[in-house]
């Protein structure tokens, strides 16, 4: 029976190629999409998840009060680390690490490097693996270091690199191991292992600042977190906290298990990319209803086509087929159109994985997925898409009279009302989309075109190292005379649009010391950023104005100052006078307020960091060759390292920009899945009408009345989707822009526009299935009719 | 074996109410062959398909071979049909998907018939239509004639005790008319019982007895 079943099923799917095609190419692509989210999904989720450990290790967060703000820090004083493994015996084992990009020098090669500084218990606690070398020592050498197996190819090449030197900001180190490269699904992304000590021995070590490390504890298996929270912020409290409250701040220490670091982080500086459970819920409900639609076309075709059909089960339950019979017959029908589909998604999963990667810029591979949980996904898959698809038109036929299914009077007009909901509810599912990708686009376009407060655009920024930095006097002279260079400037602590450093500073009358931003700079700064003084002076010399302090607009508005020039902040006993106030431009990127900073010439950092050049475009290519040459002359050991500002600014929202790249593609993919679905049934309905189609057109209709009586009907449906949309899509997209301090707003235009593209492909899928009938002879038509 | 007792149908629609049958009585013996004439909308297909339980009497009662089945439900309708009734359309009814062979097999396959018993009495019951050799044919490939003979083939395949008969030869030149009406004969002759519904006399004088039928009523029996 099933055999036969299978054999019929089979018939009636080729018999009807092109709505069998429609049903297939749509739940193809549908079932693809769904299949390289779930992949995406499983990567997001298995961060971290791999450690042997992973239920014993926990990282030190920390929740830092101060007298203005809080801050969630991932990274914690270095001290936490042993003073935690020492006071309590319920921590086995601690590691900290620290991550720097270094360029390193091999054979006078520079490559560039994620470099992280570690204690050399980081074998010990989390499972990477070696392929040449000693876990056990191979952190232990002050000048010793691991690299991985990429890194190593791209360093040595073919070479053997055990053992070999390699310089890293003018030390040499050896190369004592070589890790496997670290999987996708971990934030930790080395590609060289240097011992912390490096770092640490240039930097303060204390719970009053300085170093900072990613710290994680091994705990004894069953100790119970929890508890051993409430001991450390016990310690905290009686070690440095009592001392700290004075002056109104506190560092409060919490312990967050390291498989949920990647998700349920809401802490800052976190270690490489944050996920977000909110886009996990976003695209696996994106991803749904992808799948929705695509069975929907499935219902909507074969409920069309059911009264084509209404014959072949009349006549089989004439002749003794029962309910279970008919039932089983449209399920196996879909399960065949079903399963084509799925094998077919998984070749186009396989084939579009590697450039889905690209577009995400995350590693998704097949492997992301056990076979068990391949063979779960499929099954699943086949089992919800086949009821649900089957369902209905099985159900339906099989429970009608054989004789009401063979009369001619049924030709499924009845249904027609419930097709176009479920046609509704698709093209609701694409104009909420629609709106989505409209005001996501137009978000991005607010961040590029958005007055900043400074200019961007033509900065190049170039790094120095500590030689080079020693001689920035030299080197600003020698770039200011290049030709297209308009001006140049230096600073440290960080750039507008991306960040800086923070400090705590004591402004007059005010009692306890607050945070704010830093930079540091000389007197061509605020000229060449295009920052606009709105009171006071510029700084005019660099040693001169080194007691002086220029702050922003936010910075006087939260002291309450209405006229900050002249007023003093005191900075670690010195007391600095306020010369000048800036309009505020953005501290950070758009998704932060802009903060109080305070920008002076006296460099806290010890070196200044980068020079900062305003170039006219037409000459970037030759003040790019006379940067390098300068500084090959003055420094011929280091790299030209250089970035331009704009690079660097966008990459506060490149994660941002490939998830709605990635959003865009999945909305693009449901839109051409109701439309087709749109088209399949457009054809159906055009060609059952035929008959009447030609009457119209003897009696005087021209083509495109025809065009016009299709395309009205659908007018009404879209407007109703429209209705249904625009406040599931306002509301959703409303809720999405709070994450940014500065957004767009969502005008009219946009959610009219998001109708009329609607609209415009569906006329042009209905239109597009309606030429041939419109075209048709009607005498021919008649005649065969 | 076939007795009905004020046999009446009335369909409803929102405004109008029809009846089709009104009272109609009629009793039908084992191997009898019975004609079913009337006009248009007298209610002559409306009743073959009661007596071939494809729907339900409104009242009145039917018995087949002695079991009360006026007011099955629909799943023991099927049941009951099962093997007992075969049907032949004026419209032939193949289903196109299926091949000649494949639609004949149609009635055995829902009997849960072994498939080698059901590839011998289908091959049987082609070869005795004269149709085996078309047997990998699709319905849309035969001739009118042709494609009634597959359809009385399905209809005797399993044996049934009743053959009902909606106008057999209404879609069919006269050559091919009484061929399918010389098959329909020699099935009688064989023993099974027959009711043909037809507006041709000459159909109707190869039965043993003509019912007219006049506005749902029985009104002469020949």
């Amino acid at each position: 029976m099933i055999k036969i079943l299978f054999r019929n099923g089979f018939r009636s799917l080729v018999k009807q190629i092109p709505y069998s095609f429609v049903n297939i190419l749509g739940l193809t692509i549908g079932v693809a999409s769904v299949l390289i989210i779930i992949i995406w999904i499983s990567v997001e989720t298995s961060f971290d998840k791999f450690h042997k450990d992973r239920d014993q290790l926990y990282r030190v967060g920390m929740i830092m009060k101060t007298p203005n703000k809080e801050i969630n820090s991932a990274e914690i004083n270095a001290p936490a680390g042993p003073e935690f493994k020492k006071e309590f015996p319920v921590v086995e084992n601690m590691v900290r690490f620290e991550l720097d990009e270094q360029s390193v020098i091999y054979n006078n090669k520079i490559t560039k490097l994620q470099v992280i500084y570690t204690d050399s218990t980081f074998f010990d606690m989390f499972s990477f693996d070696l392929v040449a070398g000693n876990k056990q020592n191979c952190l232990n050498s002050p000048l010793g270091i691991v690299l991985t197996e990429k890194t190593v190819k791209r360093i040595f090449g073919s070479e053997d690199p055990m053992g070999k030197g390699i310089l890293i900001s003018g030390e040499t180190f050896t190369v004592t191991s070589v890790a496997k490269d670290p999987p996708v699904n971990t934030n930790m992304q080395f590609e060289c292992l240097a011992p912390l000590s490096v770092i640490a021995r240039k930097m303060h070590i204390g719970w009053d600042g300085g170093l900072s490390c990613y710290t994680y504890l091994k705990l004894v298996k069953g100790t119970d977190p929890v508890a051993l929270e409430k001991h450390i912020l016990e310690y905290m409290e009686g070690a440095i906290n009592k001392k700290y409250r004075e002056f109104g701040y506190a560092l409060n220490p919490y312990l967050q298990k390291i498989g949920d670091i990647h998700l349920y982080s809401e802490a800052e500086y976190e270690l490489g990319d944050k996920g977000s459970l909110k886009q996990i819920f976003v695209f696996s409900g994106i991803g749904l209803l992808i799948l929705l639609i695509a069975c929907f076309n499935f219902v909507n075709i074969s409920t069309a086509l059911s009264f084509r059909r209404a014959k072949e089960v009349s006549i089989m339950k004439i002749f003794g087929s029962d309910k279970k019979y008919i039932i089983l017959f449209f399920f196996i029908e879909s399960a065949i159109a079903i399963l084509v589909s799925l094998f077919l998604a998984f070749l186009l999963v396989k084939i579009l994985l590697p450039l889905t990667s690209g577009l995400i810029g995350e590693i998704l591979s097949l492997s992301a997925l056990k076979p068990i949980s391949w063979l779960l996904i499929y099954f699943s898959l086949f089992i919800f898409c086949t009821v649900f698809a089957s369902f209905y038109s099985s159900f339906y036929l099989s429970s009608i009279n054989p004789l009401a299914l063979l009369s001619s009077v049924n030709s499924g007009k009845r249904k027609q009302f419930s097709r176009n909901i479920l046609v509704t509810f698709q093209y609701s599912i694409s104009i909420a989309l629609i709106i989505s990708c409209l005001v996501i686009y137009s978000q991005m376009q607010f961040v590029k075109k958005s007055d900043k407060g400074f200019n961007e655009k033509n900065i190049l920024l170039v790094n120095l190292n500590s030689k080079t930095a020693a001689t920035y006097e030299l080197i600003l002279n020698r770039f200011s005379s290049i030709p297209g260079v308009t001006s140049v400037s230096v600073s440290a602590g960080g750039e507008p649009g991306v960040g800086f450093f923070m400090n705590g500073y004591l402004p007059e009358g005010v009692e306890k010391p607050m945070l704010a931003r830093a930079v540091y700079v000389d007197e061509n700064y605020l000229k060449t950023m295009e920052i606009s003084l709105i009171d006071g002076r510029d700084f005019r010399n660099i040693r001169s104005d080194g007691n002086k302090v220029i702050i922003n607009q936010t910075f006087a508005k939260i002291l309450g100052w209405n006229q900050s020039v002249g007023k003093s902040i005191s900075r670690n006993g010195t007391k600095y006078e306020v010369i000048g106030v800036v309009k505020d431009f953005n501290t950070s990127s758009l998704y932060n307020k802009t903060e109080p900073i305070f920008i002076s010439t006296v460099n806290e950092v010890g070196e200044f960091e980068k020079i900062v050049i305003k170039y006219l475009p037409s000459n970037l290519k030759d003040v790019l060759k006379s940067c390098e040459s300068i500084l090959k002359e003055i420094n011929p050991d280091f790299p030209f390292d250089y970035e331009f500002l704009e690079d660097s600014m966008s990459a506060s929202y490149s994660k941002d920009q490939k998830t709605n790249l990635l959003f865009l593609v999945l909305s693009v993919i449901a839109i051409f899945i109701s439309s087709l679905g749109l088209f399949g049934l457009a054809t159906f309905a055009t060609q059952s009408r035929m008959k009447e189609i030609s009457i119209l057109k003897i009696n005087g209709a021209t083509i495109s009345d025809v065009f016009r009586k299709f395309n009205l009907d659908l007018l009404k449906w879209i407007l109703i989707s429209f209705i249904i949309a625009t406040p599931i899509g306002y509301y959703s997209m409303t809720k999405w822009l709070t994450s940014f301090a500065y957004k767009t707003t969502i005008s009219i235009w946009l959610l009219i526009c998001s109708c009329l593209f609607t609209l415009a492909i569906g006329l042009l899928t209905v239109s597009w299935a309606a030429n041939k009938v419109a075209r048709t002879n009607p005498a021919e038509t008649l005649r065969k009719d | 074996m076939i007795k009905t007792n004020d046999l009446t149908k009335i369909f409803r629609t929102e405004e109008v109410e029809t009846t089709a049958l009104n009272k109609v009585t009629l009793n039908v013996k084992q191997g009898e062959y019975v004609a079913v004439m009337g006009p248009s909308g007298c209610g002559k297909s409306t009743l073959l398909n009661i007596l071939g339980l494809l729907d339900n009497p409104s009242s009145g009662s039917y018995v087949f071979n002695g079991t009360e089945v006026a007011n099955l439900k629909e799943r023991d309708r099927t049941i009951f049909r099962k093997g007992n009734i075969g049907f032949v359309f004026q419209s032939f009814n193949l289903i196109d998907e299926l091949n000649v062979y494949e639609n004949v097999e149609l009635p055995l396959i829902y009997l849960k018939m072994k498939t080698s018993d059901r590839k011998k009495s289908v091959e049987d019951v082609l070869e005795r239509m004269k149709i085996g050799h078309r047997a990998k044919h699709f319905p849309q490939q035969l001739s009118g004639g042709q494609q009634q003979r597959v359809a009385i083939a399905r209809a005797v395949v399993a044996n049934p005790k009743l053959i009902l008969a909606d106008e057999p030869t209404g879609n069919l030149d006269s050559k091919n008319g009484i061929e399918v009406i010389n098959l329909l004969t020699d099935l009688n002759k064989e023993g099974t019982t027959i009711i043909m519904v037809t507006h041709s006399d000459r159909d109707a004088g190869y039965a043993h007895r003509i019912i007219n039928l006049f506005d749902g009523q029985v009104v002469t029996e020949k």
